[in-house]
């Protein structure tokens, strides 16, 4: 069977976004491996709607329901995968290949039913609906369904050891545990956990072992083997990262909605602009923050490229890693934190951030260059660059020749983007500034908006009385007559 | 489930256990002095410990009360069978201590790298779990017989005695006993081990649990071959004719893995059900010691010649107190004799909002406070109280406020004297409940009287709102004018014509 992509209509876009960028924009800390792994490889341009439609059908709790099911058994399907490539004898391999049949047949009984009318899920579900009307298909479930109860028999052994000596039986009895518990609920205890950590792969010898112990099971799962080996194909692992994607986005547009921030599907732009109203860094969910200081973010023909400059911790970086989360998202497919968008589908992302001491034997600046070298290489105009702090590690008068120098050339180039810079020697360039703004309304935490203005700060005093609420007044609002006032 | 002497529902007790409330009460604790005689009574530094934090923990109904003051009664009837308890549940203190101890010695040199060495270890850990379940078992026949032999009228202590009774018949308990008696040898290979071994789907052994462990019989043999060949050992014959494949011995990696993991399962399992036995007595030892300072308290007041009562309990709505004959503790503590303590009859209901005690300078005000203080919550202990006769209702919270000294303010603080004051006033009415008694000694004297009096006067005219009784001694005078004639009663210590230390009514 061909297994049909959920990611792409016809082809991928056969761009490719660098590892690096996932790093910077905090995503590793929000996804998976795997859904990082599908975000590298953006929809094409007119992929991307198509993308949008299955995502929106996602927030059905029902079509959810059904594609969570269907990650569970791709999950399963990997996992059986693997210890098919490692097993160590044959009776080993029928055995495992009989269970990782069995979680093939569950994937496309479940792929059926899969919920879903856009053109995505409706091809997916369409393809395996015909597969499993094939005799084939029809085959390999059944037998899997009589293989079952002999597989679960399989799996519980007894071993006797006495002293050096070790001998596998078929035996089963109370264990002393069950009946420990048994006298603990007796006592009305609670129960009593246990980690296991337990993970020895079976010696290939207590394998064969138990085949002897129980020809008929061993006999079973060789035919089967032999009958049907090509049943399985490797392809199909391709769900796991593919629906891993479409589910990961959406239980993080979950956390938004339920932390009451927007969700939105950015509408895809036939003018080269990127306009973002309302837009929030959403990497600080990690950081178990919810309440998201929104901005706006406009990059136009005309004013491509920012430098974005302000005191050290005042949100620049926040910002930035929101317009860049935000493209990143728009350009695979996926629906955005803010109020509203309208995103030209770029050709790439490139991000510039300050690097731990990580280097071998080149130095910081070095290090700089060279990974500036690299984005001057791949960019080519219909990108976003962001620059973070680049050219932080030299002298000033060297970091602002170099830092004019770089953004004017990503500016002329038409390039989208931001720099982040502190050079305040750079304050005549015909770049546009931003600046951040702080606010200091929100008195639980620092709280920060971008603009081209910068802030005042405020400052404020009461007397002891009303400080404390002392006052009769206070005391009168706060303990009404003729009222008990609960604690 | 737990048992204690201490609280008749223990676990609803330590739910309801307000924190805000808690660090008030250590306030309430210090400014009362009760720190001081109790320092005269308690035997120990534990038990001063122990016995100021249940003071610091008033209970909450009259029910809870009875059950303490049952208890101490007992005691006061028996106190050899409260030498006895403390006996056994200092020992009974000590097991789980014993058993985390040897425990750990077995890891003294880290956790071993081989892993016959883990098993070893895991055995060896099992044992001293095995021996802590057998000892704290037998713990039920050892209480229920000491009980037994004296006549107890409490529901404590009868319901204490009929449990152990019933525990040490218990067929579980008999079990758990049997499976610890399986482990008692000298290491692992004095037993034939049988092991339930669960793979997963992948043949990945995920766990194993031990169906039996049998303990091998010893071979005689002679002293000559024994030397020459090592301790042999004779297999039981497996019980049955069940098939099994001889592996022989080139698995004892995987054997020891196994049999560690089915062992360390087994110590899990065993520590845990022991452990939560073990919970059932576990503090009783430190709650028997705040009876013994109950019944030191007792001897002490019998042998200054003062009198003591236990108060009759009332619940917070009758929001009253009332008290003949009622002196200060603290008073004896200071070596005063009795003839000279002079002894006062009080009497607040629920139709007074609040006392305003005025007097001379050393005229006793701020002792009776105290006396207020202390016989509240000794009441709400569960112990006798310093007066001939009292009727108490229940406080939700004794809360002080007492003018503190200059030093304690500028402390860490840029607050000057009286905005210190204000402050714990305002924290004092953030943490306000319902049926509070609050104990004000000299509040609002740090500034110009007739500003704090005004001061003083808006938040006392609040607080009955919320049930709030208040107790407060000053020198700001205009605080009676303010109140005069209503439900606030005004009272005065001595004074000319009145004998000195006696609460009376002020003239005009």
């Amino acid at each position: 069977m061909r297994y049909p992509s959920l990611l792409n209509r016809e082809r991928a876009s056969g761009k490719l976004l660098g590892e690096e960028i996932f790093e910077d924009l905090k995503l590793t800390l929000l996804l998976g491996p795997e859904t990082i792994d599908a975000m590298r490889e953006p929809a094409a341009s007119e992929d991307i709607p198509v993308r949008q439609s299955l995502f929106r059908e996602l927030f059905n709790p029902q079509v959810r329901e059904s594609y969570i099911r269907l990650a569970a058994d791709a999950g399963e399907i990997g996992r059986l995968a693997s210890a098919l490539a490692d097993v160590r004898c044959d009776n080993e391999r029928n055995c495992v290949y009989a269970s990782l049949a069995s979680a093939v047949v569950r994937f496309c009984e479940d792929a059926e039913k899969a919920g879903g009318e856009s053109f995505f899920a409706e091809r997916f579900r369409e393809s395996f609906k015909r597969e499993t009307k094939t005799e084939e298909f029809k085959a390999v479930s059944e037998a899997c369904l009589n293989l079952a109860p002999m597989l679960r028999e399989v799996r519980v052994n007894c071993f006797r050891i006495s002293g050096e000596t070790l001998r596998i039986r078929t035996e089963s009895d109370v264990t002393v545990v069950s009946r420990l518990k048994k006298c603990a609920a007796d006592l009305g205890l609670p129960e009593s956990r246990v980690v296991r950590e337990l993970e020895t792969h079976m010696n290939p010898r207590f394998v064969n072992a138990v085949a002897m112990l129980r020809p008929e099971c061993f006999i079973a799962f060789r035919e089967f083997y032999e009958k049907y080996s090509g049943f399985y194909s490797e392809e199909i692992l391709k769900y796991r990262s593919e629906l891993n994607f479409y589910l990961e986005i959406s239980a993080v547009m979950d956390t938004l909605r339920k932390n009451g921030m927007p969700v939105c599907m950015p509408a895809v732009s036939s003018e080269r602009h990127i306009s973002i109203q309302g837009l929030r860094d959403i990497s600080l969910l990690c950081k178990d923050e919810t309440n998201i200081v929104p901005n706006d973010a406009e990059f136009t023909e005309e004013e491509p490229f920012f430098f974005l400059t302000g005191a050290n911790g005042g949100g620049k970086t926040t910002y930035l890693r929101g317009v860049g989360i935000a493209t990143v998202f728009f350009l695979c497919g996926c629906p955005i934190c803010a109020d509203s968008a309208e995103i030209f589908p770029l050709d790439g992302v490139f991000t510039h951030f300050p690097r731990d001491e990580r280097f071998d034997s080149e130095g910081r600046f070095a290090d700089e260059q060279r990974r500036v070298g690299e984005i001057m290489k791949q960019h080519a105009g219909n990108s976003l660059v962001l620059l973070n702090e680049t050219y932080s590690t030299t002298s000033e008068e060297i970091a602002v020749e170099l830092t004019a120098k770089l953004a004017e050339t990503f500016f002329d180039s038409g390039s989208f983007g931001i720099y982040i810079t502190h050079q305040h020697g750079i304050g005549q360039s015909r770049i546009p500034f931003l600046a951040v703004l702080v606010d200091v309304g929100d008195k639980n935490r620092r709280t920060y908006r971008i603009a081209r203005q910068r802030a005042a700060s405020r400052s404020f005093a009461e007397d002891i009385l009303k400080k404390y609420g002392l006052t009769r007044e206070a005391l009168n609002a706060r303990f009404p007559a003729g009222k008990e006032a609960a604690r | 489930m737990k048992f204690s002497l201490l609280y008749r529902n223990y676990v609803d007790e330590i739910k309801d256990r307000d924190d805000p409330l808690e660090e008030e009460m250590s306030n309430t604790v210090y400014d009362l002095s009760i720190d001081r005689a109790a320092r005269a009574i308690c035997r120990d530094k534990e038990s001063f410990n122990y016995f100021m934090e249940v003071i610091k923990a008033p209970l909450m109904n009259t029910e809870d009360i009875k059950y303490r003051q049952d208890i101490l009664m007992d005691f006061v009837a028996s106190p050899k069978l409260l030498d006895e308890l403390r006996m056994i549940f200092k020992s009974y203190d000590s097991l789980q201590s014993d058993w985390h101890e040897m425990c750990s010695s077995i890891y003294t040199y880290g956790v071993p790298s081989t892993v016959k060495g883990l098993l070893d270890c895991t055995y060896e850990s099992l044992k001293a779990t095995s021996n802590f379940a057998r000892s704290t078992v037998s713990y039920f026949r050892s209480i229920s017989d000491a009980v037994d032999k004296y006549e107890v009228k409490s529901d404590g202590l009868i319901g204490i005695k009929e449990y152990c009774s019933a525990m040490s018949v218990n067929e579980s308990l008999d079990e758990i006993t049997r499976i610890g008696s399986y482990f008692l040898r000298e290491g692992v290979a004095a037993y034939e081990f049988r092991v339930l071994v669960e793979t997963d789907d992948t043949l990945t052994i995920r766990g194993s649990s031990l169906l039996s462990a049998v303990e091998l019989e010893a071979r005689s043999i002679g002293r000559s071959l024994k030397k020459l060949m090592g301790n042999i050992t004779k297999t039981n014959p497996p019980p049955d004719d069940t098939p099994e494949i001889d592996m022989g011995e080139f698995h004892l990696e995987e054997s020891y893995t196994i049999l560690n993991d089915a062992l360390y399962e087994v110590y899990t399992v065993l520590s845990g059900i022991t452990g939560n036995i073990y919970e059932f007595f576990r503090g009783l030892s430190g709650e028997l010691s705040f009876f013994d300072t109950g019944l030191q308290y007792c001897r002490y007041l019998a042998q200054a010649g003062m009198p003591m009562c236990l108060p009759k309990m009332m619940p917070q709505e009758e929001d009253c107190f009332r008290a003949n004959g009622i002196y200060d503790i603290q008073l004896i503590a200071e070596g005063i004799a009795a003839e000279n303590i002079v002894r006062n009859d009080i009497r607040i209901d629920k139709d007074t909002d609040g006392v305003l005690i005025r007097g001379a300078n050393t005229s006793g005000k701020t002792s009776l406070l105290r006396a207020f203080g202390t016989a509240q919550l000794f009441a709400q202990a569960g112990l006798p109280v310093c007066a001939t006769g009292a009727v108490i209702s229940i406080r939700n919270a004794v809360m002080t406020l007492f003018a503190s000294s200059e030093e304690e303010f500028n402390a860490g603080d840029a607050a000057g004297r009286f905005e210190g004051e204000v402050q714990q006033m305002a924290r004092i009415l953030d943490r306000l409940v319902p049926y509070t008694l609050l104990l004000l000694n000299e509040s609002f004297q740090t500034t110009a009287y007739r500003e704090g009096a005004v001061g003083m006067q808006h938040i006392l005219e609040v607080l009955p709102r919320v049930k709030c009784k208040y107790i407060f001694v000053t020198w700001l005078m205009q605080m009676f004018d303010m109140t005069g004639g209503g439900s606030v009663r005004q009272m005065q210590m001595g004074g000319e014509g009145f004998p000195a230390y006696k609460i009376h009514e002020p003239e005009g």
